[in-house]
């Protein structure tokens, strides 16, 4: 099939890009970890200090666990490519597009897709690897439904992420200086999908508040499902509701970037 | 040095052309902050003690660690991006051909004033908190000690910053080993006293991060004698010379870009 | 003494080459091939003061190294040089305030910025004293007549205009060597007249020496009494652009017009037929059959209009760079 051929070139096109530089590559690797460490530290100081077994509801086995896996989970759902859409946008790249048989949208999905394959094969190592290893230490009580929950939250958070800086992107039609927007989001939505601190530092009410946002469900969300935090009925629940997100998000970004390219199409670009 | 306030000037006009990215600037670092404060939150929430200093002390070094990346992000951070770009589109010519010190054109020529100032502000506002709820005396000596260490720890951050950048000019994208100085950055938020002992080793005497950010409070809080400052300010200006050496070295093997 | 002199001058890069797929990305990430380009092959001249000198050659020639390795911008991997009494590559101060370059395709105006304020800054970097500066501002901006536009943001200027800014930004503290790569690159017409009618006023007020490449033959014919012409980094021509020709020995070229269909293969005897479309046709000759092949065809043919012209100059560059890819 034409179609298909067509998104394989394209995600083999990401998977290069992401291979150009090599020693980028294995650097960022690297880079994923120091914030990481940097945490594991200070909790570790914390627990010590306080002398309790839990804070904010986690033991310090738990904080640990979820430190890491916040950490490589946000990394892993992270989007880049919102500078090169607002660079389209701006510099008239995106009429490249416009006038072949390409839909943007999954040319954008698939190309990201593609530059980040490696980096998924590696996490996914990576995840194993501390999966076994905090079930080995009794960290993890590692139960099958739970770890096949989490591959599918994981997958949804994915195109969560995705889906909502697609949307962010549209915004690149109407905003004259978008880099900052992009740094300030990016940050904000990272803080508020508990991919820095577990949500419950903020307290009971912040933590309430955030369910009724997209954004737990990208990173605190699935976290928790693995690491047994999260109560059997409430993962099914959050599942159910991980969906409804993604739904309302691929409807919200149709719709956002279907009203902006009227707009731009109108003053050509 | 004329020249510096020439630039300081330019920069300030340009940045008066575009209000709405001065205030976009300012927003972006006041995000940052607020995820800086977090860890102040986190400190305040659990009362943390590290090495009997309870949480108001621990302002002081976070506060020092504000203070230090708003004068990295206004002086600095901003022309150490641009290094590899003028590798990379040959801007690096034009300044090479300038009877002026091409590290200096280079590595000081564009100033934030947006920036910086979100992170000045509660920087110096938190260790005024720290200090007055440490009750360390405010006398001429303490000041000058602290001002002292403060102006080291600028040294040194210009010196370890730059780095990143000028392996730029052996390979092509270095934005991932820029990315991890700026991860390892942020562990200079608390003091060093809260990592195992070998890493502080690493991050006083091989990396010396750790001096940024810790010896300024730790000289306040009667941690750390003047001979210690001394040996500071005298390692700082080892620094500067060593990456004095290492852009002489990187500027010889430069292959301008073609065009 | 002479201003510039260049004596084997080379230069090669090493460059890595990727072929395409994704294996061979693979294959890149773990071992990369190294090749090496010539960019600049033991070249040599020497250029006195005053002298306006053009570098011609097609992209890739190896003519902006050349200006980079003359302004210290690059090492030469060999050979030497020296300018105003410096070797280039050792960047010394004071050899940098004698001489200035400037780029085409490279400003070093700051956008947002009117352009006085690079202007003045070139100032303090190169140590111009006030009395000096206002002068040489007041001159070059009237010369250029932009007296109006100093105040201006750069960004808000044509290409045009911004490239004059450029050259008073670069002419500011008076350097008595200036180096122009491709000035004229993406200006119109009238713009392109302008600057080289200031570049030659220039040289000639100031007896600055004036080094400068181009792909406008113009830039070059109506600047440079002496042309360097330069293809795969081996210097082909040095001398005066218009004797470009007498290399090839005296070629001459025939227009003719017919007043009825002529065919191709009739004229094909008298020379190398460079057009024909029957009614007209354009011959190649040398010089000593003119007489000879002039009277035959004026005899022979419906002639309507006939005349006689030299090789044009861009062809007698063409077949330059054709005899040395043979080789």
């Amino acid at each position: 099939m034409n179609r298909r051929r067509l998104y394989s070139a394209v995600f083999s096109m990401g998977v290069q890009h992401s291979m150009e530089y090599r020693f980028h590559f294995f650097l960022s690797l690297l880079g994923a970890a120091f914030p990481i460490l940097v945490q594991y530290f200070i909790w570790t100081a914390v627990y010590r200090n306080s002398g309790q077994t839990a804070l904010f509801s986690y033991s310090y086995g738990q904080i640990i666990l979820y430190t890491i896996l916040a950490g490589l989970v946000s990394k892993l759902i992270a989007t880049q490519f919102e500078h090169q859409i607002a660079d389209d946008i701006k510099n008239g790249g995106l009429n490249k597009y416009l006038i072949k048989p390409v839909s943007y949208f999954s040319y954008r999905l698939i190309s990201f897709f593609g530059q980040k394959a490696i980096y998924y094969g590696i996490t996914a190592l990576l995840l194993a690897g501390i999966i076994w290893f905090a079930s080995a230490g009794d960290l993890l009580e590692l139960q099958a439904v739970r770890l096949i929950l989490f591959a599918i939250t994981l997958w949804g958070a994915l195109l969560l992420n995705f889906l909502i800086a697609y949307c962010i992107c549209a915004s690149a039609f109407y905003l004259h200086e978008i880099s900052y927007f992009f740094l300030i989001t990016s940050l904000l939505i990272n803080i508020l999908s508990g991919g820095m601190f577990p949500l419950e530092i903020f307290g009971e009410t912040v933590v309430k508040g955030l369910q009724y946002t997209p954004f737990p469900y990208t990173i605190y969300f699935p976290v928790n499902v693995l690491s047994g935090k999260t109560q059997a009925a409430a993962m099914y629940q959050g599942l159910l509701i991980q969906c409804g997100w993604i739904l309302l998000f691929l409807w919200l970004s149709r719709l956002t970037w279907r009203i902006a390219m009227k707009k731009y199409s109108a003053v050509g670009g | 040095m004329r020249l510096y306030g020439i630039f300081i000037k330019n920069c300030l006009i340009a940045q008066m052309e575009f209000r709405g990215n001065f205030m976009m600037s300012l927003l972006v670092e006041s995000v940052y902050l607020f995820a800086k404060l977090l860890y102040v939150l986190v400190v305040f929430r659990t009362d943390l003690h590290v090495d009997g200093v309870p949480p108001e002390g621990l302002l002081l070094f976070i506060g020092m660690h504000t203070v230090a990346t708003g004068i990295y992000v206004g002086l600095f951070f901003t022309n150490f991006t641009k290094i590899p770009e003028y590798i990379k589109d040959g801007s690096l010519d034009l300044m090479l051909t300038k009877p002026v010190s091409l590290q200096f054109m280079a590595s000081l020529r564009y100033v934030d004033l947006a920036l910086p100032i979100p992170d000045i502000l509660v920087g110096f506002a938190m260790i005024g908190i720290g200090w007055h709820a440490m009750d360390i005396p405010l006398t001429f000596l303490q000041l000058a000690g602290f001002v002292l260490l403060l102006i080291v720890s600028v040294v040194i951050t210009y010196c370890l910053m730059i780095i990143p950048a000028l392996l730029s000019f052996w390979f092509v994208q270095t934005s991932s080993v820029s990315e991890i100085a700026n991860s390892v950055w942020d562990a200079n938020n608390f003091p060093m006293a809260i990592y195992p002992a070998w890493v502080r080793r690493i991050g006083t005497f091989v990396i010396p991060l750790f001096l940024i950010t810790n010896f300024g409070p730790m000289f306040l809080l009667g941690h750390l004698s003047w001979l210690y400052a001394g040996l500071a300010l005298a390692g700082s200006l080892l620094l500067f010379a060593a990456v004095r050496l290492l852009w002489k070295h990187a500027v010889k093997g430069y292959s301008s870009a073609s065009s | 003494m002479d201003f510039i002199r260049v004596r084997e001058l080379h230069k090669s890069f090493v460059y890595y080459r990727k072929e395409a797929g994704l294996r061979n990305s693979l294959k890149n990430l773990f071992a990369r091939k190294s090749l090496l380009r010539e960019a600049v092959k033991s070249v040599s001249f020497d250029i006195g003061p005053g002298e306006c000198v053009g570098f011609l050659g097609p992209n890739g020639a190896g003519k902006t190294t050349t200006l980079k390795m003359l302004s210290g911008i690059l090492y030469p991997t060999s050979g030497e040089a020296n300018v105003l009494g410096y070797v280039p590559w050792e960047r010394k101060n004071e050899f940098k305030r004698l001489f200035s370059i400037v780029m085409g395709q490279k400003n070093q105006l700051w956008w947002d910025l009117p352009a006085s304020e690079s202007i003045y800054l070139n100032k303090c970097i190169y140590d111009v004293d006030d009395d000096l500066y206002r002068r040489n501002l007041a001159e070059l901006s009237e010369m250029l007549d932009v007296q109006d536009l100093l105040n201006v943001q750069v960004r808000r200027l044509s290409l045009g205009e911004r490239m004059k800014m450029e050259l008073i930004a670069a002419l500011i503290h008076q350097p008595r060597l200036l180096y122009l790569d491709e000035p004229t690159i993406g200006l119109d017409f009238p713009s392109q007249k302008k600057v080289r009618e200031f570049l030659k006023y220039y040289n000639e007020q100031f007896g600055a020496t004036i080094l400068l490449t181009s792909h406008y033959m113009k830039d070059v014919e109506d600047l440079c009494k002496r042309t360097i012409i330069i293809n795969q980094g081996s210097l082909l021509y040095d001398g005066d652009l218009h004797k470009i020709n007498d290399l090839f020995g005296e070629q001459k070229i025939i227009r003719l017009q017919f007043s009825e269909p002529v065919a191709e293969q009739m004229l094909a005897k008298f020379g190398k037929i460079v057009s024909t479309d029957g009614y007209n046709a354009v011959l190649e000759l040398p010089k000593y059959r003119l007489k000879e092949v002039s009277r035959v065809v004026l005899d022979s043919f419906p002639i309507v209009d006939w005349t006689i012209e030299d090789v044009p100059i861009e062809e007698g560059i063409s077949m330059l760079y054709r005899k040395e890819s043979a080789v």
